[in-house]
């Protein structure tokens, strides 16, 4: 095992803003064990679980949306997504975030294989800014492994999304040295043949690598005395790991890994965040990966004037095991036939992805409407003068019904239905409104006149490939 | 368009088979059951070779049974050809649309006897999988996700009435209660049990506020017309009825983007130029069949068409204004609620209750003298509706 240390560039360039999401959905250990009997992951209260709406891609696209805020997206010239849970192998992922994130090209590329490639996202963005190439890159890491039903990593592997932009700002954090280790050994995988992760039962062996060969290595040869090391470990496995490594100050990472399980890229960006909220202008930050089969990877940071938020992730609503392997895909209702192609793979979704994915509007220069989806003649004016705009993205609810009769399954009835006027356009014609099925969980806030705003959510799936799209959320100040 | 316009067209046949689920019978076999009870009504002498041309209305040929050329679906069964047949979609007024435009066809001086033929055999596949259920998997974009269905849009009209009218939801259970009612009155009904409010009101949900005793059924049917030009009428019959006025109005087809979440402005207008056209207004209505698809459509319906105004429609219901004996009898036939709901035979079989009831052959349910009817169709969203208004009487000129 070979470590090589990158010298601190004379570029300077950092991170500017941050964003993540965590889904509300919680599968406690207790519950995983009064199923299955066996010990649940030591170290881990229970998993964050995406609901059946939710998935890599939508995470990603609420994490994201967050670091942007919302005239943030202009800017990016790149995004790199890493990701080890993606919806598909072949078919790429970071290129469906980048249509819904970004009006203008914007080069997508996917890092995936292993929970290290968060630590090369973050690198490669880091060069391309460093190099002039590029002057902001979107990072994203968004992940959700699913073990093997009655696999203890069932009560270990959660969900997580974390953004974000790196440019010469770097107002939050710069980067300052980093450290590349390199092995093959495992303790989990997913084979190309299975949707479901395999591991190699051995938490011992597991320590034990992490300290001869991943986390321990590289977190020595890279952190500083009193330098915060962000480790996406539980508090107990982190102090084991961390033991006797010079100058190690704060280990953080515990307490996020507890809440929500091993969210792999995404639980690692996370715990970034998390170690960035925590820190002093001037201070210094270690970010330590480690992805099974590939080695260690850590990034030392020095932490900047911005001040950013602390990473609170709420307790979520628990969930009982049946609900899991719905969320999880694995308890799935038998669809009627399937048709024999896919909308998504057609051109007529070609023709009016941008509408359906950033999602592009239309208002009328004579008359102001907002027309949507798209039109040649305008729906109130017959003007022909529409200009293309973002679909506003919030609005108030005209009128609401609770849907128990599905088209196609059952997989989430009932389910609230809504149309809604949006802000800031004219009310009262036929334009200015979007209809669209509501949070599951939002149902019983729906009323006349309640706020929502639109979330992007998957939309069900044909012949494998999913179709996203946006549902309400209602807006509770 | 200018000058007085008027269709000259009266129906001297009209059948319909017992609506139901019709699992023993095809497509062709209904439609040649129904053609064969439409020439059973003709009273007086009528060679079938009188018949010059032929509409069929069938909204989902394709859709349920992969059916294709459909003209030749009631041409080949009824040796019509090589007379022509024209096959007419047009959502829920898919009936009504084909007795319109054969209409237009005597009125232009084409062709003196025509037949329209309505049928849709809507139970040869699960009730799940039927166009309601199946909106939202015809259509792809994430507006309409899975559960846009069309409980879903009439659904959210009753949320909106309810809200700003004060509507109670009593009240549109009460339409399916008298509709149900009829049903039991109506041999060609396809349900024939009474209900009750508290029933309808807890039955199971489907689409809040709606329940499913709030919903027509998943019914096979059909219905035949013989329409001629009003100056032959009499060589076939001597108790003919009369189309006096027809209209069609349109509205956008997606739920966003309508103007009213209260009412269809597309009846309002269908209505209008139907009342113009005829002569008359809503007060000289005697009977009504109306598209009571979900039963908050019926309440809706009475405030659009104008037998009341704009919110008054559960105070309408209330106090027996669409009963038998009330302001107008709405649905004497039990409705699409109680009678059922083949979407092309709908239109048509209305017809066929105006027919029994001014030719006072309409047994149990028969009212009083009625001079004046309508039917209407809301066919999508209040997309398209049809309102046709026939009389017992011919159409009095300058009217």
């Amino acid at each position: 095992v070979s470590f090589e240390k990158t010298p601190l560039s004379a570029d300077q360039v950092g991170i500017s803003a941050i964003g993540w999401y965590v889904p509300r959905l919680r599968l406690s250990g207790k519950e995983w064990q009064s199923v299955w009997k066996g010990s649940p992951s030591e170290g881990v209260r229970g998993v964050a679980v995406p609901d059946v709406d939710e998935d890599v891609v939508t995470m990603a696209v609420e994490a994201a949306t967050r670091a942007l805020g919302p005239d943030g997206a202009q800017a990016v010239d790149e995004l790199h997504l890493a990701s080890t849970s993606a919806p598909y192998v072949v078919k790429s992922t970071a290129a469906v975030l980048s249509s819904v994130l970004f009006g203008h090209a914007v080069r997508s590329v996917d890092h995936s294989g292993s929970a290290r490639s968060v630590t090369a996202a973050l690198l490669a963005a880091r060069d391309a800014v460093a190099s002039g190439r590029v002057r902001s890159v979107l990072v994203v890491a968004s992940d959700f492994l699913v073990a093997e039903t009655a696999d203890q990593g069932e009560s270990r592997f959660g969900a997580a999304a974390a953004a974000v932009l790196v440019d010469r700002e770097g107002s939050i954090a710069r980067f300052d040295s980093s450290v590349a280790g390199h092995s093959t050994v495992t303790s989990y995988w997913q084979s190309a043949q299975r949707p479901t992760i395999r591991r190699f039962d051995d938490a011992r062996l597991e320590r034990v690598v992490e300290q001869v060969a991943g986390i321990r290595p590289v977190a020595s040869s890279v952190a500083e005395p009193g330098d915060t090391v962000a480790v996406h470990l539980s508090q107990r496995a982190a102090r084991e790991v961390l033991k006797g490594v010079p100058g190690v100050g704060a280990v953080v990472g515990g307490d996020l890994y507890s809440g929500i399980g091993d969210a792999g890229n995404g639980g690692i960006l996370l715990t970034l965040l998390a170690a960035l909220g925590g820190t002093a202008e001037g201070e210094h930050v270690c970010l330590v990966a480690e992805g099974s089969g590939a080695g260690a990877e850590a990034i030392r940071f020095t932490r900047g004037s911005a001040v950013v938020p602390e990473v609170d992730v709420p307790a979520g609503a628990q969930i009982g095991y049946t609900d899991y392997l719905k969320a999880t895909r694995r308890l799935e209702a038998a669809l009627p036939g399937e048709v024999g192609s896919s909308f998504v793979a057609s051109a007529a979704w070609w023709r009016t992805e941008d509408m359906l994915l950033r999602p592009v509007a239309q208002i009328c220069r004579d008359c102001g409407a907002l027309n949507y989806p798209r039109r040649s003649i305008c729906i109130d004016c017959r003007s022909r003068a529409l200009r293309e705009a973002p679909l506003p993205r919030s609005g108030s609810v005209l009128s609401f019904n609770i849907q128990h009769v599905m088209a196609v399954g059952p997989e989430q009835a009932p389910s609230p239905i809504a149309v809604a006027q949006m802000d800031g356009v004219p009310a009262g014609g036929y334009g200015g409104k979007v209809s669209a099925m509501v949070l599951q969980e939002d149902g019983d806030k729906l009323a006349i006149g309640e706020k929502v705003r639109l979330v992007f959510r998957r939309a069900g799936e044909e012949l494998g490939l999913v179709k996203y799209g946006y549902k309400f959320a209602v807006v509770r100040p | 368009m200018s000058g007085e316009r008027h269709l000259p067209v009266a129906v001297v046949g009209a059948g319909m088979i017992d609506f139901g689920e019709l699992f023993h019978m095809s497509y062709e076999d209904m439609c040649v059951a129904a053609y064969e009870r439409c020439l059973a009504s003709i009273d007086k002498d009528f060679a079938e070779s009188e018949i010059e041309a032929a509409w069929i209305g069938t909204q989902l040929g394709e859709f349920f049974r992969r059916s294709v050329a459909t003209g030749a679906l009631l041409s080949d069964p009824l040796r019509l050809f090589p007379r022509p047949v024209t096959r007419v979609e047009n959502a829920c007024c898919t009936g009504a649309e084909a007795i319109r435009n054969a209409a237009f066809s005597i009125a232009a001086g084409i062709y003196d006897v025509v037949l329209v033929v309505g049928a849709e055999k809507m139970r040869d596949i699960p009730s799940r999988q039927s166009i309601v259920a199946q909106t939202g998997s015809v259509f792809h974009e994430w507006w309409h996700p899975r559960g846009a269905t069309a409980p879903n849009r009439f659904g959210q009209f009753a949320t909106a009435h309810m809200d700003q009218f004060d509507t109670k939801r009593e009240q549109f259970a009460a339409v399916a209660v008298k509709n149900h009612h009829q049903g039991t009155l109506n041999e060609h009904a396809h349900f024939r049990f009474d209900v009750t409010v508290d029933q309808v009101v807890n039955s199971p949900e489907i689409s809040w506020p709606l329940t499913l005793l709030d919903a027509c059924p998943t019914t096979d049917g059909a219905a035949a017309l013989i329409l001629t030009h009003e100056k032959f009428a009499k060589r076939y019959t001597d108790r003919p009825i009369y189309l006096h006025g027809a209209g069609l109005s349109t509205d956008p087809l997606i739920s966003s983007w309508k103007s009213s979440y209260v009412g269809f402005p597309a009846t309002t207008r269908a209505a209008g130029e139907a009342f113009a056209m005829a002569g008359v207004s809503p007060g000289d209505i005697d009977l009504a069949e109306l598209h009571d698809c979900f039963s908050i459509v019926e309440l809706m319906t009475y405030e659009d068409i104008g037998f009341c105004e704009k919110g008054k429609g559960g105070q309408f219901i209330d106090e027996g204004g669409p009963y038998p004996g009330g302001t107008v009898a709405c649905n004497t036939s039990g409705g699409l609620k109680a009678k059922g709901h083949p979407i092309g035979a709908t239109g048509v079989a209305q017809v066929v209750e105006l027919w029994e009831q001014f030719r006072g052959e309409a047994g149990a349910r028969q009212i009083d003298n009625p001079q004046l009817g309508l039917t209407h169709n809301l066919g999508g969203i209040g997309t398209v509706v049809a309102v046709n208004i026939f009389g017992a009487e011919p159409r009095k000129a300058g009217r």
